[in-house]
């Protein structure tokens, strides 16, 4: 299999179940502030990304993900959404492949809020989001 | 009397049915809000393995497989079909899953839109991308029929691993003879009704809708194209017409017994611009002479008006001899023949896109 830096991976599986639970971080640590993880030289908390309730499945039932960035990484504490997503990929691959294709578009049909507004209308998935965004999955309207 | 499982895909999830003691029942749909444009059953396992090539609306392209007759459905993290980066694609729909032939345990094959092939060695958990059919010359011409630009047939040759055939809508068919390394096109005979007069036999570009393999020999095979059936003694090498006793030669679906040399069965419609079946009537042909030629084997079906039709993958052939035969219609119905009679299995349906049957021990 392939991933976006070409690194091969187990496959795991998941299975199309799981209750609803809590929101909880997909790292051990606590999330601290920018400034707190920069001196810490080690992760900051970029955004909370809320996914809507037909994709928790494929989060372990979770409602939310709080995905952390590596501060002294080329990310930084102000990251643009695409490195958010990136690393959704890497803590997350059931989950994110449902977000963005293997190019890492985002579907069509999918449309992401960041603090309330589409991205379309900001700078799409270069969009900077700064520590404790709130970056929302929303199904766009479609189908019958 | 043994059970028989049915899969049918549709436009909106996946709906299983067993007959028992020659009646059939529907479980409740599966992978709701999901299209199922490909099934697949592969039955050389100690359990009947199940597949669906599913596609969301909202969320993407993948496949699953369940090894509890749909009780659960298992699939990787990471996608099980994806295009390599360096082909810029992105997988938008998976059309076909084959599993391979008996001597090649373990082979499961993936037809694609964008027009892919994709081998998996693991039952069928995760694929890997032939580079070679992706680098064929021709490939900047295959060009988009309605439904999309899609690999949907994959025939594998039984005995023979380097050796394949395949059909796309639209450029047709395709044969490997060295396991996948190259590929050279296999039209020769088969008529473009859409090109102008004097270029109506290319080497390729044709839209070949569906290919089905003989019982009794692999190098004979019948084929439905974009108006006009055709058969081949050649495996693919030239292609002769075979309507013979058709009301009509445009259609989507040929299936063929899979123990009974000569058999076959298709689903004519009238024309590609009056996509209905002749008369209005749910009728399927059938060959019993290895397509010299056709005649009706509906006895049972309905007699209403049916203004539905049966698409490329919507018609099989189970593994029992003689076979049983199914079929879906894009107006949600599914029926099943056994001892030449037909009787409804379900209606209400979404559209039925793909269909496969099995009879279980």
């Amino acid at each position: 299999m392939h991933d976006r830096t070409g690194t091969a991976r187990p496959a795991e599986e998941s299975v199309r179940a799981g209750e609803p639970g809590t929101a909880e971080s997909v790292r051990a640590e606590e999330p601290g502030t920018a400034e707190e993880s920069e001196t810490a030289g080690e992760w900051a908390t970029a955004a909370r990304v809320v996914i809507p309730s037909a994709l928790a499945g494929f989060a372990g039932g979770r409602s939310e993900i709080s995905v952390e960035l590596p501060a002294d990484g080329v990310a930084g504490p102000r990251s643009p959404l695409t490195l958010v997503l990136d690393e959704l990929r890497r803590q997350v691959p059931a989950l994110e492949r449902r977000i963005r294709d293997e190019r890492g578009r985002v579907r069509g049909h999918v449309n992401i809020y960041l603090d309330g507004t589409d991205i379309r209308e900001l700078g799409g998935v270069e969009t900077v989001v700064v520590p404790g965004a709130t970056v929302q999955i929303i199904a766009a309207i479609s189908g019958g | 009397m043994a059970e028989t499982l049915l899969l049918a895909g549709t436009r909106k999830g996946l709906v299983l049915a067993r007959r028992r003691a020659g009646s059939w029942e529907t479980e409740s749909l599966q992978l709701p809000m999901q299209a199922i444009y490909a099934v697949g059953i592969d039955t050389r396992g100690t359990a009947p393995r199940l597949f669906a090539g599913a596609t969301s609306e909202h969320w993407g392209p993948t496949v699953l497989h369940s090894d509890d007759f749909g009780r659960s459905w298992q699939e990787p993290d990471h996608a099980p079909v994806s295009f390599p980066e360096k082909t810029a694609a992105a997988l938008g729909r998976v059309w076909q899953i084959q599993p391979g032939p008996e001597d090649q345990p373990g082979v499961v094959y993936a037809g694609t839109e964008p027009t892919a092939l994709f081998r998996s060695e693991d039952g069928g958990r995760t694929f890997e991308f032939n580079q070679a059919l992706w680098d064929h010359p021709h490939r900047p011409e295959w060009a988009p029929g309605g439904g999309g630009q899609a690999l949907h047939t994959i025939v594998p040759y039984p005995g023979d691993p380097d050796r394949m055939l395949v059909a796309m809508s639209s450029g047709g068919v395709y044969r490997t003879r060295d396991g996948g390394r190259s590929w050279s096109a296999a039209n020769s005979g088969i008529k473009c009704t859409f090109l102008p007069e004097g270029e109506q036999y290319p080497e390729f570009g044709q839209c070949v809708h569906k290919v089905a393999p003989d019982a009794g020999d692999p190098d004979r095979l019948y084929l439905q194209n974009h108006n006009g059936v055709y058969r081949s003694a050649d495996w693919g090498g030239t292609w002769t017409e075979a309507a013979k006793g058709l009301p009509a030669e445009f259609g989507f679906a040929v299936a063929a017994d899979k123990h009974r040399p000569g058999s076959a069965y298709l689903f004519p419609l009238t024309s590609d611009g009056f996509r209905f079946a002749p008369d209005f009537r749910r009728r399927v042909y059938r060959t019993e002479d290895g397509g010299e030629a056709w005649s009706s084997a509906s006895e049972g079906l309905p007699a209403e008006d049916f203004y539905g039709l049966v698409l490329r993958d919507a018609l099989c052939t189970d593994d029992a001899d003689p076979a049983g035969v199914y079929f879906g219609t894009r107006t949600g119905e599914l029926y099943a023949c056994a001892d030449d009679r037909w009787t409804t299995v379900a209606t209400g349906l979404p559209d039925v896109l793909s269909v496969r049957a099995t009879v279980l021990d």
